[in-house]
């Protein structure tokens, strides 16, 4: 034992300390070309957009510009078009993911069964992922226009809609021109991850349960779910953040219109910036929709968390 | 009561044919276990009694119904996988007694059947842990409790000591056996080892390419093998299986050797066998040993040959010699002299142990001794 405490820490010699601090400084100058990369192309403008946004900061105005506080912030807070876009978009990503998650499940249910051409019919699935949303914007926009496509009039025939009519135009119902494209866009990536989590499920374990007595069902709720449950959990967040975020098909399709019915926030972000010049402004709505994702992100994660117990 | 039958039972894959016209009956408690090498349809076969895989043909009873078209979860079965397929999601409690959920049982039922099963298997102290917390053996345990607690009618076992190392492979082989002391049920095991076969089995069938080659008692198979197939499987180390031809001599019919001994047949087992005809001649490692330390026989047969190799277990040992141009183990239990190889060693075998097939079918040529019924 007496060889044990014969030790440099033992014996109080400190070049085992100064060697320590050397180490941990060493990892890092490691990590420091990375850090140095991310804060440049993150969190410097990211610092400099939230800057912005305590700014009188108008193109137009350049003789203006200068700090003004909260200004902006309590400006958005009485503005009634940031109130209906921030409801828009509330209602944009919800059904758009709902949708999307619950077809794209589908999909994948379906797609991982054996079936005559089912190698052809899974990469036709994944078509519309390939093609660009600006593409794809324009075509919905021809589909829902009556003059062009069939798609009003057999809405009408199946009682959606009263007359065959462009919906695009339509205030109460302009949203959901854009929500049925991203619908139809984002349904692959869901079909894609969720395929791929469904063919990690170890096939014995449904034999197992089929002769422990489980219905097809009771396989789908008690194994299917439990294993899929993480993959669509962070699929959610992914794609939440993701549909929130992206402008353009509603951008293509109805500029925000009719009289600002189908804006959402990152819209009213791009026309407060580029059609009003108005950056201080633009860049409060833009961190103010950035503080709520964060939030969402957050809670999600959480939940993910404990359901992971 | 459950007594499982297999009628004219065939499997085909497309233009394969993986099981042919399986015909078996297994009465009620009865362990029986399928062995054979890999591919040879045995798994195929329970996973189809398991109603796992469709039969392309034939009939598969199981109690008083007919089972060909019902689903696993109708056939009030369990089973035992190989890699054990336990719910990882799932802790040990909530494995065992997923069945029972599934089937809607009141819970203090499902506690008191998974308590009874756990008590027999010793996972009282893992009931709140998920298999990744577990070991091999454990996994195993909780996979036979999950399929003890839903009481069924036949226990199907699908090679699954195979995964184990060795040493755990006896133990868990022991525990199988001692439980279905206490949980009499009727057991249809599979598994390419012969040993588990011999050491649990009540009856073995022991098949080959989709066929049955015997079905019988450990006994049976052993002391009797109906063909060449199923001599060279089942022992360790396998029977020696001798290429040999069948010469006339001066009281009847005798087997020679290639460039070795000739072996008198014994006309009461043998007298269907006339001469020149080429068979292949079988015997146990266990029925050939040096004369000078040899056990009783009932009818000795001197022979001389060389010595190649000693493998010493301990107990016993293997010899490797040369029989004329076949080289033949013997295994000597507990060796009185140190074994080293040497030339010319007189040796003794057993005529009443000698195992004849027929060199081009395999087919036993034995007449029926008292081992065969």
């Amino acid at each position: 034992m007496s060889v044990a405490a014969d030790t440099p820490a033992a014996t109080g010699r400190s070049p085992s300390r100064t060697r320590r601090r050397f180490a941990a400084a060493e990892a890092y100058a490691y990590l420091a070309p990375g850090i140095a990369i991310v804060a440049l192309v993150m969190l410097v403008p990211l610092a400099v957009g939230i800057s912005f946004s305590f700014q009188n900061y108008v193109i137009f105005r350049p003789m203006s510009r200068g700090w003004n506080g909260v200004e902006n912030y309590l400006e958005l807070w009485t503005d009634r078009t940031f109130w209906l876009a921030l409801a828009n978009t509330a209602r944009w990503t919800f059904w758009s993911v709902a949708f999307q998650l619950g077809l794209g499940l589908g999909l994948a249910l379906i797609l991982n069964r054996p079936f005559p051409g089912r190698a052809v019919f899974q990469s036709l699935v994944f078509l519309p992922w390939a093609v660009p949303t600006f593409l794809s914007g324009l075509n919905w926009q021809w589909l829902f226009n009556p003059i062009v496509s069939p798609l009003p009039g057999w809405l009408t025939a199946v009682g959606v809609l009263e007359e065959p009519r462009n919906i695009l135009s339509d205030p109460d119902l302009a949203l959901y021109g854009p929500i049925t494209a991203m619908i139809w866009w984002g349904i692959p990536f869901f079909a894609i991850t969720l395929l791929a989590a469904l063919r990690s499920i170890p096939q014995d374990l449904y034999e197992a349960a089929s002769i422990d007595g489980a219905s097809p069902w009771q396989s789908f709720r008690h194994i299917t779910v439990p294993f899929l449950m993480p993959m669509i959990t962070i699929t959610i967040l992914l794609r939440t953040v993701w549909v929130a975020n992206s402008p353009d098909l509603i951008f293509v399709m109805t500029e925000g219109g009719p009289a600002n019915s189908s804006q959402t926030l990152p819209n009213y972000v791009f026309t407060s910036a580029y059609k009003s010049m108005d950056f201080g402004y633009a860049s409060a709505l833009a961190t103010v929709l950035m503080a709520m994702l964060v939030i969402y992100s957050i809670l999600l994660l959480f939940v993910r968390g404990r359901l992971g117990q | 009561m459950a007594e499982v039958s297999l009628r004219q039972v065939v499997k085909r894959y497309g233009g394969f044919q993986a099981v042919h016209d399986f015909d078996l009956d297994i009465a009620h408690e009865e362990f029986v276990v399928f062995v054979g090498p890999s591919g040879c349809g045995k798994s195929t076969t329970l996973r189809m009694i398991a109603g796992l895989e469709d039969i392309s043909g034939g009939e598969i009873q199981i109690g008083d119904r007919v089972v060909n078209d019902l689903p696993p979860r109708e056939r009030n079965i369990s089973m035992v996988f190989q890699n054990y397929a336990l719910y990882p999601h799932m802790t040990v409690r909530q494995n065992q007694g997923f069945g029972l959920r599934m089937a809607g049982r009141p819970k203090d039922e499902i506690e008191k059947k998974v308590n009874r099963a756990s008590g027999l298997l010793g996972l009282k102290d893992f009931l709140s842990r998920r298999p990744a917390a577990l070991s091999g053996g454990q996994r195993q345990r909780v996979a036979m409790g999950r399929a003890i607690v839903r009481d069924p009618d036949v226990f199907l076992f699908d090679e699954p000591l195979s995964n184990l190392d060795a040493k755990l492979r006896g133990q868990m082989r022991t525990e199988i056996k001692k439980l279905h002391e206490k949980v009499r049920t009727t057991v249809i095991y599979v598994t390419h080892d012969q040993v588990e076969a011999m050491t649990l089995a009540d009856r073995i069938v022991v098949m080959r390419d989709g066929r049955i080659e015997q079905v019988g008692t450990p006994d049976e198979v052993f002391h009797a093998p109906a063909s060449r197939f199923v001599a060279g499987f089942i022992g360790s180390p396998p029977m020696n299986l001798i290429d040999a031809r069948t010469v006339a001599s001066d009281d009847g019919v005798a087997v020679s050797v290639p460039g070795g001994p000739t072996l008198p047949l014994d006309q009461s087992v043998f007298d269907h066998v006339g001469p020149d005809r080429p068979v292949t001649l079988g015997l146990r490692p266990e029925s050939i040993a040096p004369e000078r330390m040899a056990g009783p026989m009932k009818t000795p047969f001197s022979f001389s040959a060389d010595i190649t190799l000693v493998e010493p277990l301990g107990g016993e040992a293997l010899l490797f010699l040369q029989m004329g141009q076949a080289e033949v183990t013997a295994r000597v239990f507990r060796p009185s002299t140190r074994l080293v190889p040497e030339k010319s060693v007189p040796f003794l075998t057993d005529l009443a142990e000698m195992h004849l097939f027929d060199a081009d079918t395999g087919v036993r040529l034995n007449a029926k001794t008292a081992h065969e019924s």
